[in-house]
Order: structure tokens, then C-alpha cells, then sequence
């Protein structure tokens, strides 16, 4: 038999009992964190997963790691901060579109832009699920809902692409009805230095019922991971959404704070004193 | 790739990486250790949902499939953990969470358990059929053997439901607000 493997997916997994939706696609994303680290080999107390708010931020809290369930849009703000300070920790951030490129966005781009070695997954469903079904950044302009009659005829946000021109090092896409794929896609992320950023489409099945219908529409990108992000450009804007796998790996390198002792939590404390 | 093609994939996968009656052993373990798991969180699911018929039947679901992960237990109720190196696939007999719906009766709960039994049994036939091993052929042969009767109680067990309404997914009120 082969060596015992430290760690099994089920290691990953809280005793906190899911309340999404039947038939959600967050379920496979949450098997695939535990397939990921089970794979890299990952002890739970170095691994740290920071969310924002929303449904799919909800899993930190069903994870077996340290956890943040943060402020809405601040995933990436705390995971920087953490990565920072405690360099020798996994962290991946993970939240949803609306948390992630709307009242994220601003720290979505310069999370790209910083390069610090981190994860990135957005679990996108195209919709503000938690609070009822508004259209989102990536909503298409024509999707009609009570919300949003006849659409809103806005050109929807391309995360992917807003990554690459923001200097994330590591841009790819998964679909959640492949839990072992996003697993492999998550542990190519975390491998890769820097900023990784997965976009996993994740139905939500409740209030975008269509999109039961993306297991037929996701395809394998039939082109192999470039380092050029010229060439990415072209590949990712062409793109329409739907081709899965690593769609870019650059070799820029990481920030890292300069060595050196960093400030103690007592003087922070010092600078708060009443 | 179909359900078919891809099961057969997996069954070449599996038959090239298991080496002898323990990795099958171990394979097995981790098949119906899975498929338990699953059924105990779609039980959990379901209940967290207040549709208590089909959590109950879920429950049920992960203990049978529990009792099939115990017998590969070895005789001093060790378990087979380890899978053999190069197996990132098991889900053979596990159901998706994508096939979900608050409101899903138990006949349409068992028609998701059917699905799950049919690829089991696809996979261990293709495994007889293709493993290089005669001993892991006639294990294969055994369980293929073993996963259609399931099949078979799994149909008997859907008659003594009445097929969904027309409407079963109507809900008074709804989530959806149009």
C-alpha cells in the first residue's frame, strides 16, 4: 500500500450542518476545499479560510480550520492581513460575487494588484442569493426578474479579466458540478505563488433555476495555461464564460513584508488607548 | 462524455491502479463510505428543510450503504483506509447534491438512489470485464453481482411510492418573488 495520507477530506469538515438550498452548488465547492487540502497534505491549524457575507461566505464556519466570517466585501482585506502576519498559514479567501466584485471590488483589484501569497474563490452564481435574487456584477443584462424587470441591460462584470489587467499571478475557472476538478483547480491555485483567483460557477438552483443547465454549456478551454498575459487578454475577453481550467499562470513575484520584527499587538493596542 | 463513457474511464483508472484484493478492498471502503456520507448529508439537508418523508429515507440510505462499507471491514474491524496512489476518483454510488429540491418526494429520492446503484454496477462490470487481475475480475464480478440486487431493491422499493404530482415543486411560498 502506499504511504498513509495525513489527512482525509473529512478531516476538513465541521460539525456546523450546511442550511443552503437543496441542490446548490456550494456543496461541491465546500467537498472540494476538503479534497484540496487532503491532497496537499494540509494540517487543519494551517489553513485559514476568510469570507465576507453572503451564502457561500458561510463556509468557514463548515470547515474544520481557522476561520473568518467577516465583514461584507472584506474577504480579501483580512486575508491580506492574515497572509501578512502569519506567512507560514494557507489562506484562501472565499466569498461570492456579490460580496467579491461588488462590495469587494475595490479590494478584488488591489488584492490582484498586492500579489500576496493567497487563494482566491469565488463560488458565482450570477445573483445575490441570501437576499432574495437582485442581479449581481455578473448578472447578464437581460436576465428578468421581479427584481430586476426586463433586466438590467448593464454589461455584466468579467472577474476573470479584471483579474489578469489587476496583476493577479494565477487565473482560472471551475464549474462545482466537477467537485473533483474544482479540488484539482484549488490545489493548482494554492501551489501557485501569489495571488491565485478561481472562479467557480455554482448554480444557485433557487433563484436562477436555469442555471441547472450549465453542466451542459461548461467545456474543457481547449487551450493549455499561457504565462502570457497578452495572450491571456485575448483568450479571457473572447471567452464566453464557460471554458474551464487554468487560463493563466504568471511568474511575477509575490510581496512579502520586509523582514524584520513587526510591530507587537501591544503597541497596536498602545495607539487605541482611551 | 456520457455518464456510460465516464464510468468506464473511471474503471480503467481504477483497474490500472489496483494492485491486488486489499486496494480493492480499500476502494470499496471508500466507494460506499462516501456514498453514505453523502446520503447522511442530503438526510441532514433535508431535515434542515422540514421535508422530514425524504430526510427519513435519506437516513435509511446512509445506514445501508454504512452496512456495505462495514463488510469490507478486515476481521479485526480495521479499516481499509488507504486508497491505492493514483485514485482521485470514488463517487461511484454517490448521489449529487445537484439532483436536490427542497420539495422532492421519496419516490423521486429513490429514482436519484436508483442512479447511484446503476453506476455502481456499470463500474464493477466494467471492472470484470477489464481488470487485469483475475482475482480483482472475479471481486469485481462479486460486487457487480451484489450492486444489482440493490438495484433491484431499490425498484421494489419505489413502487410503494406513488409517482411526484404534477405540481410537487409548487410552494405556497415561493422563494422566488415573481
Amino acid at each position: 500500500m502506499s504511504a498513509a495520507p495525513a489527512y482525509v477530506a473529512k478531516d476538513y469538515k465541521s460539525d456546523v450542518k450546511p442550511v443552503w438550498c437543496p441542490g446548490c452548488g456550494d456543496f461541491s465547492v465546500l467537498a472540494a476545499f476538503g479534497k484540496a487540502f487532503a491532497e496537499l497534505g494540509l494540517a487543519p491549524e494551517r489553513v485559514a479560510v476568510i469570507s465576507g457575507i453572503g451564502c457561500s461566505s458561510r463556509i468557514p464556519a463548515y470547515t474544520r480550520t481557522y476561520g473568518f466570517h467577516g465583514v461584507h466585501g472584506r474577504a480579501l482585506a483580512l486575508a491580506t492581513g492574515l497572509k501578512l502576519a502569519r506567512p507560514e498559514l494557507t489562506v484562501v479567501a472565499a466569498g461570492g460575487d456579490g460580496d467579491g466584485f461588488s462590495i469587494g471590488g475595490n479590494h478584488f483589484l488591489h488584492a490582484c494588484r498586492r500579489n500576496v501569497d493567497l487563494t482566491y474563490v469565488v463560488m458565482d452564481n450570477r445573483v445575490y442569493g441570501m437576499t432574495k435574487g437582485q442581479p449581481s456584477p455578473t448578472t447578464e443584462p437581460d436576465w428578468d426578474s421581479a427584481l430586476s424587470p426586463g433586466g438590467t441591460g448593464l454589461r455584466p462584470f468579467n472577474p476573470l479579466v479584471i483579474a489578469l489587467a489587476s496583476g493577479a499571478n494565477f487565473v482560472a475557472r471551475a464549474f462545482s458540478g466537477d467537485p473533483n476538478a474544482c479540488a484539482a483547480m484549488i490545489v493548482a491555485a494554492i501551489r501557485h505563488p501569489g495571488f491565485s483567483f478561481v472562479e467557480i460557477l455554482s448554480p444557485c438552483v433557487t433563484f436562477r433555476p436555469d442555471q441547472r443547465g450549465w453542466k451542459e454549456q461548461v467545456r474543457q478551454a481547449p487551450v493549455a495555461a499561457t504565462g502570457d498575459p497578452a495572450r491571456a487578454a485575448r483568450r479571457l475577453m473572447t471567452d464566453d464564460g464557460f471554458n474551464l481550467g487554468v487560463l493563466y499562470q504568471g511568474d511575477r513575484l509575490p510581496y512579502r513584508p520586509p523582514p524584520g520584527e513587526g510591530a507587537r499587538p501591544a503597541d497596536l493596542e498602545a495607539e487605541f488607548a482611551a | 462524455m456520457s455518464a456510460d463513457d465516464a464510468m468506464r474511464a473511471a474503471a480503467r483508472k481504477l483497474a490500472a491502479a489496483i494492485r491486488d484484493a486489499e486496494d480493492f478492498r480499500a476502494c470499496v471502503f471508500a466507494i460506499e463510505s462516501e456514498a453514505a456520507e453523502r446520503y447522511a448529508e442530503l438526510a441532514d439537508l433535508m431535515a434542515t428543510h422540514n421535508n422530514r418523508e425524504v430526510a427519513a429515507l435519506f437516513r435509511r440510505l446512509a445506514e445501508i450503504e454504512g452496512l456495505h462499507a462495514r463488510k469490507m471491514l478486515a476481521p479485526d474491524g480495521s479499516a481499509p483506509r488507504l486508497l491505492p496512489a493514483g485514485i482521485d476518483f470514488v463517487g461511484a454510488e454517490t448521489v449529487s447534491h445537484e439532483a436536490m429540491h427542497y420539495l422532492m418526494t421519496p419516490r423521486q429520492a429513490l429514482a436519484l438512489a436508483l442512479e447511484g446503484e446503476c453506476k455502481a454496477v456499470a463500474l464493477f462490470e466494467a471492472l470484470a470485464e477489464g481488470a487485469a487481475d483475475p482475482a480483482i475480475r472475479r471481486l469485481a464480478a462479486e460486487m457487480a453481482v451484489e450492486e444489482r440486487g440493490h438495484v433491484a431493491l431499490v425498484q421494489a422499493w419505489m413502487t410503494k411510492f406513488p409517482e411526484p404530482e404534477a405540481d410537487w415543486d409548487h410552494d405556497p411560498d415561493p422563494p422566488r418573488l415573481d
